[in-house]
């Protein structure tokens, strides 16, 4: 194989949402486990399709990380909110860091 | 395949005496410092905290502490190991680390040393209630404000684990560990894709790709495949909200003065603009949707930053132009600023 790609082209769904089930069963974790995340701000869903919560896909990888966070490190979910936002943060301000070298 | 042994007490700084209590501490701190979602996009921490992880997963379980502990004290970090014969394989339960939480490592196996020692759980991922699949892979692709306002189509290498064809992901053959695996039932190389990026991506943004991730061990489904979207720094835009883009675009003095109509880059290529008469330096003119393109498909507004720039060298005609100019104008560039005083 070459680094030139494969041939055959992958077309990810476009633009989709999933329900709280599909995000606990993408992230491996029990829906009441992810409907905790919610209740605790954690976790936002992006639009409500009736009585469901819609979530948009990097919901997994949150959910994921939060997952990550509570194992490896024992932090409550408290704590979580706290890291993920300063991760954020600490994204913006990388991002504007190269940014800013990238004109020098 | 020679397998390097790896000393667990070193890698947690502990001494081979140390209690469940010293190395669940030792764990923590180490951890604390080199998780990967603490250091996003840091390859060293994430190959450390790996390391860190495994020695934590042997020395915290009693009975596979005592396991390596068998082999002595007297084997140096680094050096090939062979187990000692008469070791049966363990397959290792995940499945205990907690009911309702399932467990959701979205990382890869463990070392050559640790599946040789306590069996493969590369590529697996077992929680209650729910089938062992392969891992899943998150991985950064690098986009260019082109690629998300039109969409586009990239190839993509991965270092992925694949099922072996050698033992078709049994991780044995004929009672031995699997020569080409080295037990683990899967294998890592290259794997080229090529993806399909909507139109609409921002910065952070996941593409999933459901089955792309790492292969199931035996016949389980693979992971999925998150790509997150980092965008790279463009040589003209700059980006100035989630849909709205912002250009300086260099004009002359009589430009502003006098009003012109300027070709004024764009992501979609060249448009004409008119620019009024009197239009400051510094003013931000809008061009309605040249922004980019949100998936509901509205657009952004493209910001154009005046910037009045003068020639480094003048021509005897223009410098004469702008004496006569100087000479003429009634106009205070301060005046604001004096209050009519010069």
């Amino acid at each position: 194989m070459t680094s030139e790609g494969g041939d055959i082209v992958l077309y990810p769904r476009d633009s989709q949402r999933l329900t709280l089930e599909e995000l606990a069963q993408a992230a491996h974790l029990h829906p009441k486990l992810v409907e905790r995340f919610v209740e605790c701000d954690l976790l936002a869903p992006v639009e409500q399709g009736g009585s469901r919560l819609l979530f948009e896909e990097a919901a997994v990888l949150r959910v994921q990380a939060i997952q990550r966070l509570r194992q490896d490190l024992g932090v409550n979910l408290s704590g979580i909110a706290v890291i993920l936002d300063l991760i954020e943060r600490l994204r913006d301000l990388q991002r504007e860091l190269d940014w800013l070298r990238s004109r020098l | 395949m020679a397998v390097q042994f790896k000393d667990y007490y070193q890698i947690l700084g502990v001494p081979r005496t140390a209690t469940e209590v010293e190395i669940k501490r030792a764990y923590r701190k180490l951890a604390r410092k080199h998780h990967p979602d603490l250091n996003p996009g840091d390859k060293t921490a994430e190959e450390k905290f790996k390391e860190i992880n495994e020695a934590y997963t042997v020395l915290s379980d009693p009975e596979k502490r005592q396991r390596y502990d068998e082999l002595g004290p007297n084997w140096q970090a680094g050096t090939d190991f062979t187990p000692p014969s008469g070791r049966e394989k363990v397959g290792v339960q995940f499945g205990d680390l907690g009911d309702l939480f399932g467990t959701g490592h979205g990382r890869d196996g463990f070392s050559d040393f640790f599946e040789t020692l306590f069996g493969s759980v590369s590529g697996a991922r077992a929680g209650p209630g729910f089938a062992m699949r392969g891992l899943d892979v998150e991985a950064a692709i690098s986009l260019r404000l082109e690629d998300i306002l039109h969409g586009a189509t990239r190839p993509l290498t991965l270092q992925a684990a694949e099922r072996c064809t050698n033992c078709g992901g049994a991780g044995s053959r004929d009672g031995h560990f699997c020569s080409s695996c080295a037990g683990a039932g899967v294998v890592r190389r290259p794997k080229s894709l090529t993806v399909q990026i909507p139109v609409g991506m921002r910065e952070g943004s996941v593409i999933r790709l459901a089955g792309q991730g790492e292969a199931g061990p035996g016949k389980a489904p693979a992971g999925d495949l998150y790509l997150r979207v980092h965008l790279e720094p463009h040589p003209l835009f700059t980006l100035v909200s989630a849909d709205d883009i912002q250009l300086e675009l260099p004009v002359a003095p009589w430009e502003t003065a006098l009003g012109a109509k300027v070709a004024v880059p764009t992501l979609d290529g060249p448009v004409e603009m008119s620019i009024p008469p009197g239009t400051q330096g510094g003013q931000r003119l809008r061009l309605r949707g040249k922004g980019l393109r949100r998936r509901d498909g509205g657009s952004g507004d493209l910001y154009v930053k005046l910037k009045i720039v003068v020639p480094q060298k003048l021509t005897a005609a223009e410098r004469e132009l702008f004496e006569k100019l100087a000479a003429t104008s009634s106009f205070r560039a301060r005046e604001a600023m004096t209050g009519g005083k010069q």
